[in-house]
């Protein structure tokens, strides 16, 4: 009888607990990102950007290195990164606040001008780390600290899908909204993390992945109750699904190229 | 867990160690178990949680469940991996 193990930590994610409260879909997130990492060999090559929000001491917790941006210039910063050295894989991860509100306008732009970077945007309604603003992703109807009666659609506007406005980019090559309040969701959501990798590494274009995730400490609930808040309220506000992906034709026309290139990938 | 094995005893197909420390107590791995094998700690970790332990039992089947949901990483899952004969 042989003992092996079959799951544990990630290399590139470092030892250590997180700052993240008990529950957060961060930590998942964050191991995701760490697997696919270690997946495609990205060890020395790989810088992160870190966002302004709950996930900006990200660069204590990947073994990569990484920079941090001003709030919600991270797909700025990593484009510059990303220009200047080409070679790198760089990859950018941000939260609702960062990517959809006060950085709404780096995100529209480097989309559309198709910067092959990897962009991992946490969603989880509310702003987490300033203490439970409305996000331009909170539900309509939900509590936040600046809308107590419930976020109105006649005067705060719908929230925004931004899996969808991404795919509406001609430089983005995959666009996916995936959830992690379940073992086989988190199963869904590695695939598109990887998809997202390889739209880099294949040089197809930018890879986008939303991931709806539980913030405890905001919603006011237990872990299991905000888990599932996110599967009933949060996917039915913000459906499931891949909304684009060109990689697979890209893979197509390019094979022989990206077979060389990148024999282990699958 | 393997500990304490009669011959008699079938062979544990797997089992978890969850760290104690890294453990943030939301104990989202209990209801992610298909077979009920985790409990809730009755002694507190250096950070003030109750954190999630690993049933003694012999039933685990090393599915990963657990690990998929854990947000902190805390738990490592082992399989038994039988030796091919030549």
């Amino acid at each position: 009888m042989v003992m092996k193990q079959v799951f544990g930590r990630p290399e590139t994610l470092c030892d250590g607990a997180t700052h993240y409260c008990g529950g957060c879909g961060h930590g998942v997130a964050h191991r995701l990102v760490a697997e696919a990492l270690d997946h495609f060999g990205l060890h020395d090559k790989a810088v992160g950007v870190a966002p302004a929000g709950c996930s900006v001491m990200l660069y204590d917790y990947f073994d990569v290195d990484t920079i941090e941006s001003a709030h919600g210039r991270a797909l700025a910063v990593a484009t510059g990164m990303k220009r200047a050295n080409p070679s790198l894989f760089v990859f950018t991860y941000q939260g609702d606040g960062d990517l959809a509100s006060i950085g709404m306008c780096e995100t529209i732009h480097t989309a559309n001008r198709g910067e092959k970077i990897t962009v991992v945007f946490i969603n989880n309604a509310v702003y987490g780390m300033t203490g439970g603003q409305m996000a331009p992703t909170t539900l309509p109807g939900q509590k936040t600290t600046t809308t107590p009666l419930g976020r109105s659609t006649a005067t705060e506007g719908a929230p925004i899908k931004m899996a969808e406005l991404m795919a509406g980019f001609d430089g983005v090559a995959y666009s996916e909204r995936v959830a992690v309040y379940d073992a086989r969701h988190v199963l869904r959501a590695r695939k598109a993390i990887y998809r997202a990798f390889e739209s880099q590494i294949h040089q197809a274009g930018m890879g986008f992945v939303e991931v709806l995730s539980p913030c405890v400490t905001n919603l006011k609930m237990s872990p299991e109750k905000a888990q599932a808040w996110v599967a009933e309220e949060m996917c039915a506000a913000f459906p499931l699904g891949l909304f684009k992906d060109t990689l697979s034709q890209y893979e197509k026309e390019n094979a022989p190229a990206v077979e060389g290139s990148d024999a282990h990938a699958s | 867990m393997t500990s304490a094995k009669s011959p008699q005893e079938q062979e544990p197909k797997g089992y978890i160690e969850i760290d104690r420390e890294k453990c943030k107590g939301c104990h989202l791995c209990i209801p992610a178990c298909p077979r009920d094998l985790i409990e809730i700690s009755t002694r507190l970790n250096a950070s003030g949680y109750y954190p999630a332990a690993p049933k003694q039992t012999i039933e685990c089947t090393a599915c990963g469940q657990c690990w998929q949901v854990c947000p902190d990483v805390a738990i490592t899952v082992y399989r038994n991996i039988k030796e091919v004969k030549p």
